[in-house]
């Protein structure tokens, strides 16, 4: 009896000491979103006051899932993320292992590699606009010598090439973020489970996967929910390269989200789209931790 | 723990006396008389603007009026004004809107209404451009004035056609000669215009669409997008890039400055552009300054020259505290010297018609001299309340038919069934069609 009641005692103790926290946390993220769930049954178009505001349940959603610009965003979404934080991924690692061994100038090198994750979205996005611009760009005129017919190298007319340049800008300026999660996660494997490794005679594949990755996994995990989560959102990119165009062909969920609040000021329906990207971060972060998690806790420990 | 909190209590005292004293920053001196905000844009218009203020205020000692500077950008402008007005804010009493808010501000009640201190003299209602005055008016009822105009203009090479002894063109059957102007000069574009997905390009598909006799909604207010004669316009316009290797898929991604970039370096024949290029054209580090010349767009057998009417209006604040003194600092803005002096300092064209006859606005802009007729007839974009939506409706499906991924025919029917469906969700309930 009398542990249990010293562990209740602490752990009243304890949740007093998280109260301050979870009131914030509260304020700051519950308040929000239950605001948006709110408004997402609403009718509430602030530039057309003769449209009635008001509960309109569900019917907000019911006009998103029938409209196939809802579905193409979601798909361009989908994949846009898909493919850019899997680059992210495995760019990021690889750097991450070079600079991780490199000996000389390593504080030169980490700076010089977190160049492209300090410059905010738009600036990128606008480098690699002259970059692609089909009358001086750099990247147009090195495809001219090498062939490419004049209607190929006009990179944003098409739909394919324009998310080619798209998830080019993302991986160039969010690799650096990947590296940097991968690089911390690197200095935390003792070095001495190489040492017995390579006593027993394990290649350094092997050591790459027996150690290295699933040591590395928790850094992975949370690396991969960051970008997930971020990438999920792009707006910066779309909005400066393509504007979402050609027609509709690179918009993202973000981008529509803005086209509904901005634009059309419609903010029950702008805020219904809100609600289910956030179930879609959501759904991503669960799987991670579903299956990166379980795969962390059966792998070795140090 | 007592001492804690007592420290605590003293903490809080202190911030909220920070707290309000601080409140106190923000607030106006008390008033002696009546205080205007006047809202518009930023850079060299608002120091422009401040100086016509100071003017304003030793013309009328007893009100005050402070300038609130804006974004640049209209999108943003536009949501800044939408939070203001449908909050009923009186914080701002002039606003310096863009023509196409007009409808929409209008019929939200969040304009003061001008017929009434118009006709009671002041100013002359004639003198103003036609488009700009139906551009400020909505269902019959005034509420704005134009301040600057804008309209589409067609900018070519005039020393390419002088060597090549060409007329410069006049038809969309002309366009197609340029690819030989082009070819002959070895230069890279022939016609630029703006048709990245925006509404850039809506104003441009709209000129040729009228400039052929098209339009989207008849005289009786019908909509009539989806008709053979625009079909075969905008087939007219897509094969410009794709058939006669007129345009370069390249403009599919260019808005203004683009193609004003390229023509200055002298890549393009033919450009479709707003007035604002031809002094930066001019400057001497253009490679085409005094090279080229400006005439009216081309336009179609079915119709005549007809450019997109875009600018700047002036509307008071229907929550206005002063709404008198508000018509006289819009009065004042909008006489005759001021819109001059403005043109001259700024470069932003007068909605006066009879200023494009003034010889000293026209030495500084001789290239206005025969285009007066182009301002008189330049067409507004669909005046309603609704046409964000319809503009956004156009922007996806004339982009898609410039990029094939619609044909002209799919993209005209599709956009006609959606400006349908909107028009019938959100009309205003009594609005005439």
């Amino acid at each position: 009896m009398k542990p249990n009641s010293l562990l209740t005692r602490e752990a009243r103790w304890g949740y007093l000491l998280l109260a301050p926290s979870l009131l914030v946390i509260a304020l700051v993220a519950l308040y929000p979103l239950g605001y948006t769930l709110w408004l997402s049954c609403q009718q509430k178009i602030i530039k057309l006051p003769w449209m009635v505001e008001g509960w309109v349940g569900l019917a907000n959603y019911r006009e998103l899932v029938v409209a196939a610009r809802f579905w193409q965003a979601l798909a361009n979404t989908v994949m846009f993320t898909g493919f850019s934080v899997a680059l992210e991924l495995v760019l990021g690692l690889v750097a991450a292992l070079a600079i991780h061994r490199a000996r000389v100038l390593t504080g030169l090198t980490r700076a010089a590699i977190l160049l492209p994750w300090a410059i905010p979205t738009v600036v990128a996005a606008v480098m690699w606009l002259f970059l692609v611009n089909p009358a001086f760009g750099l990247i147009p005129m090195v495809m001219g010598s090498l062939g490419f017919s004049e209607a190929s190298r006009v990179l944003l007319a098409h739909p394919v090439t324009a998310w080619v340049v798209i998830i080019a800008t993302d991986v160039w300026k969010n690799t650096p973020f990947m590296t940097l999660m991968l690089l911390a996660g690197l200095q935390v494997i003792p070095e001495d489970l190489y040492e017995a490794a390579a006593m027993d005679g394990a290649s350094s594949w092997q050591a790459f996967f027996s150690i290295t990755l699933p040591l590395l996994t928790p850094a992975i995990l949370v690396a991969l929910i960051f970008r997930t989560s971020q990438a999920f959102m792009i707006f910066g990119h779309i909005y400066t390269l393509t504007g979402g165009g050609p027609g509709t062909a690179t918009e993202t969920l973000a981008f529509l989200n803005y086209k509904a609040i901005l634009n059309d000021m419609r903010f029950g329906y702008g805020a219904a789209l809100s609600v289910l990207i956030f179930l879609c971060s959501l759904t991503f972060a669960l799987l991670y931790l579903y299956t990166l998690g379980l795969r962390a806790e059966e792998g070795p420990r140090p | 723990m007592v001492g804690g909190g007592q420290r605590l209590t003293q903490v809080l005292i202190c911030f909220l006396g920070l707290v309000l004293a601080l409140w106190g920053c923000g607030a106006a001196p008390p008033e002696t008389g009546v205080s205007l905000v006047l809202a518009g844009g930023s850079g060299p218009e608002e120091a422009f603007a401040k100086d016509q203020l100071q003017e304003f205020q030793r013309l009328h000692p007893n009100i005050r009026v402070t300038y609130q500077a804006t974004p640049s950008s209209a999108s943003e402008r536009h949501t800044l004004y939408v939070t203001w007005l449908s909050s009923h804010s009186p914080d701002i009493d002039v606003l310096n809107l863009d023509v196409i808010w007009v409808p929409e501000f209008a019929a939200a009640d969040w304009l003061l209404p001008l017929d009434a201190a118009a006709a009671e003299g002041g100013l002359s209602l004639d003198d103003f451009l036609p488009p700009g005055l139906a551009c400020s008016r909505y269902q019959g009822r005034l509420f704005s004035l134009p301040w600057f105009v804008d309209a589409g203009l067609l900018y070519y090479r005039q020393d390419l056609y002088a060597a090549g002894e060409l007329p410069p063109p006049r038809t969309f059957a002309d366009l197609l000669k340029v690819r030989e102007v082009k070819e002959k000069f070895g230069l890279p574009y022939g016609f630029l215009f703006q048709g990245q997905a925006y509404e850039g390009l809506v104003c441009v598909a709209l000129e040729f669409i009228w400039s052929n006799g098209g339009a989207i909604f008849d005289p009786d207010g019908n909509l009539v997008l989806d008709s053979s004669r625009n079909r075969q316009t905008l087939e007219t316009l897509v094969n410009l890039i794709y058939q006669e290797g007129v345009s370069p898929l390249a403009v599919t991604t260019f808005q203004e400055e683009d193609c004003r970039h390229a023509f200055e370096q002298g890549y393009a024949v033919l450009m479709r552009n707003w007035p604002y290029a031809y002094p930066l054209l001019n400057r001497t580090e253009s490679r085409v300054a005094a090279k080229f010349g400006v005439v009216p767009l081309v336009h179609g057998s079915g119709g005549k020259p007809t450019s997109c009417f875009g600018g700047g209006c002036l509307g008071i604040n229907a929550f206005s505290r002063y709404p008198e003194a508000s018509w006289k600092l819009v009065q004042f803005l909008l006489n005759r010297e001021n819109l001059k002096r403005r043109a001259q300092i700024l470069g932003m064209l007068p909605p006066l018609t009879s200023l494009y006859d003034d010889t000293d606005l026209m030495r500084q802009f001789p290239y206005l001299i025969n285009l007066k007729d182009v301002f008189i007839n330049a067409r507004p974009r669909p005046i309603t309340p609704l046409y964000s939506f319809i503009g956004e409706i156009l922007r996806v499906h004339f982009s898609r038919a410039l990029t094939r991924q619609e044909t002209p025919q799919e993209a005209l029917k599709r956009g006609q069934s959606e400006i349908a469906a909107v028009l019938a969700r959100f009309g205003r309930p009594g609005e005439v069609r």
